[in-house]
């Protein structure tokens, strides 16, 4: 049954996923700039000169129906998560320069904050080689002074490819542009540890500003009690849904609700603790977990944070709620979030 | 015989037949016991046949019922799961979630973001980040709740299941216990009480004691018939074999004397009365539901992520990384790698539904019966003549619920590309052997 159906859903589900956002291309708020090749093509290449050329990746993409091997993406889940204590020299390996390579971006001042990519200097070379003749370069390079490509962690986007090699002391990447004249563009990134990866790929959420007020669209159930000090992140009693930002740990946020919960008339119908839940899953299946390792970055595990997590369901004569209470993913050891689904009942103001 | 007698009768006094006939009568009369006890003794030996077979089938079509309603909440999760991946799609693609239409990611999220530093695309990535895994978590918690919901509800329908089969098995194992009142209507004082008729009727025949010993059994499950399971309540199951009975006898006065409260499984080697009827039930004390996901069902839409990474880069790019060359492109690329790695490992282990161990949907239906095995003891009646033989009789029957038609508690989107929910009804049937 699996075989004989397995074709037919992937792609009933794709048409289906694609087809909604179709649906909200279609829409009055859509900014028509988005996914317009032509204008993409004008803008970058009026932005880079003579250099741009950015049409050579879009040709490419009208003219052949894309491949699931044409897109490699980091597993991060079978990356090293834990912090090294490997030397912090800059680089104990002197790497060399692309071959047939001009600078073309010198480190200079840049209109963004660049620097929570932390991809190094932003400095970039023009090789006259094509990009696998200079990934074959520094393939070559790499394994005799020790290093392992790391395959998971590699990046394929048509033209566009990361390499990276690993050692005992250190990590290097390679990041690769292909050209219209088979020449391409490198940008080469070093980091002091071996673990270490892309600012932006270690903490995705650096740069997200919290809100430290309420939200103003939102508005809050009279009969949910708030711990001091939350802020109301989103939603509203109208709609339902509403999450806090709450400044004391997912245990604390749980005892009050319990303890508050009771005085404004509602009654606990079920709680689940799902890391208990979750040991008793792996302890009848041979150690595997309920809850799957989910990460966002090579840092950030959503299954430890869902682990973590609690779900209290209440009922009262009006309404009913579910409140979940996990561990903040956005500020690490700063609180935790509150997402409570809030419905009154039928016939109740 | 005949013959002979015809040719000899001049050799008989008159009245020398008689003898014969009473042998014959009685003879007769022999046979006629005989063929009464034997078929008081069939329809004795029906009556449990028959109560073994109610139960089975009671307690496996409680089992069907609640089958079918967890195939309807596997559904459910399964369409649930379908808007969750398209959500996070369109957010990824387009920067925009299209349930909250004309509403940015930003304002939806209530996040606050500074246009005057002109970060563009640096604060796009995060908030697209944030605003799917704001939906994933309480996706993934809610389902985890619904599963252990699923499994204690698995619980106590396989409590409800035995209690059922006690239920059925006792309501059909003929139990003919005679009413008490009767002895107590002699003695009801209707001439003593204003309006004692009115009282007799609306009072005390309304009063439980006005019911026999077997009513009150029947009629208070956790006290009664269903004792041996006790209170069900989350969490606490059931055990896999229960034993539970009843026994009346009549007394001098007419009155019968029951074995309520509770049951007479103590006693049953020595029976302290007349009649009995013990009804043991074998079964699960849960259903190990799992989760199931896309990739335990061989799929994994890899369109998808071709989708979201094209359409993240392209989207990063236009927002503002377009107006930095070649740096612009690694950027892109490194955010829409992040997404779309996220997305990957999203969509593969998203639980969509429920499913069995090793998805064998006939090792948990097919091949997990509710047995039955009811014996009925009555006490040998004496006519005087006569002694009506009835002794120890046991019936065992087995029933359970079975796959038709590739039935399912996975959803029925995978087993045909629509919600078909004729998919999750599973059959029930019963085997029954007489002893």
């Amino acid at each position: 049954m699996n075989k004989k159906y397995s074709l037919k859903i992937s792609i009933f589900l794709s048409a289906l996923i694609l087809s909604s956002i179709a649906l909200v291309n279609a829409s009055d708020d859509f900014n028509p700039e988005i996914l317009d090749l032509k204008k993409i093509i004008d803008l970058y290449n009026d932005a880079a000169g003579s250099s741009g050329e950015l049409k050579d990746i879009y040709s490419l993409v009208e003219k052949q129906f894309l491949k699931s091997k044409d897109v490699e993406i980091p597993d991060y889940n079978h990356y090293i998560k834990s912090e090294s204590k490997f030397s912090k020299a800059l680089s104990p390996v002197d790497i060399p320069l692309p071959p047939d390579s001009e600078l073309v971006i010198e480190n200079k001042p840049l209109p963004y904050n660049l620097g929570y990519i932390g991809i190094g200097p932003a400095d970039a070379y023009h090789s006259k080689n094509s990009s696998k003749q200079v990934e074959n370069f520094y393939r070559d390079f790499f394994k005799k002074h020790g290093f392992e490509i790391k395959e998971d962690m590699n990046i394929r986007l048509l033209l566009f490819r990361r390499v990276r090699f690993e050692r005992s002391d250190m990590a290097v990447e390679v990041y690769l542009i292909s050209k219209a004249d088979n020449s391409c563009i490198v940008k080469v990134a070093r980091y002091a540890n071996r673990n270490e990866t892309t600012g932006v790929e270690a903490n995705p959420f650096a740069l997200a500003v919290l809100p430290k007020e309420d939200n103003a669209d939102g508005l809050d159930p009279d009969d949910i009690p708030r711990p001091q000090g939350s802020v109301r992140w989103s939603g509203t009693a109208k709609n339902g849904n509403l999450s806090y930002f709450v400044p004391m740990p997912v245990l604390e946020a749980r005892k009050f609700y319990l303890e508050e919960m009771p005085a404004l008339g509602w009654k606990l119908t079920g709680e689940m603790e799902t890391d208990k839940i979750s040991d008793s899953y792996a302890k009848s299946h041979g150690g595997v977990s309920l809850v799957p390792s989910i990460f966002v970055g090579s840092r950030i595990d959503l299954g430890e944070i869902i682990k973590n997590s609690y779900l209290l369901d209440y009922n009262s004569d009006s309404a009913g709620a579910k409140i979940m209470i996990y561990p903040n993913y956005l500020r690490p050891n700063s609180g935790s979030i509150v997402d409570i689904f809030y419905a009154r009942k039928e016939g109740s103001r | 015989m005949f013959i002979f007698f015809a040719e000899n009768r001049a050799n008989y006094k008159k009245g020398q037949i008689f003898p014969f006939l009473i042998a014959i009568i009685v003879v007769i009369v022999i046979m006629a016991m005989i063929t009464a006890n034997l078929g008081k003794l069939a329809i004795f030996k029906t009556d449990v046949s028959n109560a073994a077979d109610a139960g089975s089938l009671g307690g496996a079509s409680v089992l069907s019922s609640f089958l079918l309603q967890i195939g309807l909440e596997s559904d459910t999760w399964c369409a649930n799961g379908i808007v969750l991946m398209a959500r996070m799609a369109s957010i990824f693609i387009l920067g925009k979630d299209f349930t909250l239409p004309g509403i940015s990611l930003n304002r939806a999220l209530g996040l606050l973001w500074s246009n005057d530093l002109n970060l563009g695309p640096l604060w796009m990535f995060p908030n697209d980040l944030i605003a799917a895994i704001k939906l994933y978590v309480p996706y993934m918690i809610g389902f985890y709740f619904a599963l252990e919901k699923a499994k204690l509800n698995g619980e106590m329908t396989w409590a409800s299941a035995k209690q059922k089969a006690l239920s059925s098995a006792f309501g059909n194992a003929g139990v003919d216990e005679g009413m008490n009142p009767r002895n107590k209507f002699k003695n009801y004082p209707f001439n003593a009480l204003p309006g004692s008729y009115d009282r007799y009727l609306n009072v005390y025949m309304a009063n439980e004691f006005n019911q026999s010993g077997f009513s009150r059994f029947m009629s208070h499950p956790v006290s009664g018939f269903a004792a041996a399971i006790g209170e069900i309540r989350p969490g606490s199951g059931s055990p896999q074999l229960i034993t539970s009975g009843y026994g009346w006898s009549q007394n001098e006065d007419e009155s019968f004397r029951g074995s309520y409260p509770g049951n007479i499984y103590k006693i049953l080697n020595k029976p302290l009365y007349d009649n009995y009827v013990e009804v043991r039930v074998i079964g699960r004390s849960d259903y190990p539901f799992e989760p199931l996901t896309w990739s335990q069902f061989g799929l994994i839409p890899f369109v998808l992520p071709v989708a979201i990474y094209f359409g993240a880069f392209a989207k990063y790019l236009t927002h503002g990384l377009i107006l930095l060359p070649f740096l612009g492109e690694i950027i892109a690329g490194i955010f829409a790698a992040i997404v779309t790695a996220f997305y990957t490992v999203v969509i593969t282990t998203l639980p969509i539904g429920y499913t069995f161990p090793g998805r064998d949907m006939e090792k948990y239906t097919d091949k997990e019966n509710i047995s039955l095995k009811v014996t009925r003891y009555k006490k040998n009646t004496d006519m005087g003549i006569w002694n009506f033989q009835y002794g120890r009789v046991s019936a065992m029957s087995s029933g359970h619920t079975f796959v038709v038609n590739d039935s399912t508690i996975e959803p029925a989107f995978l087993a045909g590309l629509s919600f078909n929910t004729s998919k999750h009804l599973f059959e029930t049937e019963l085997t029954g052997v007489i002893k």
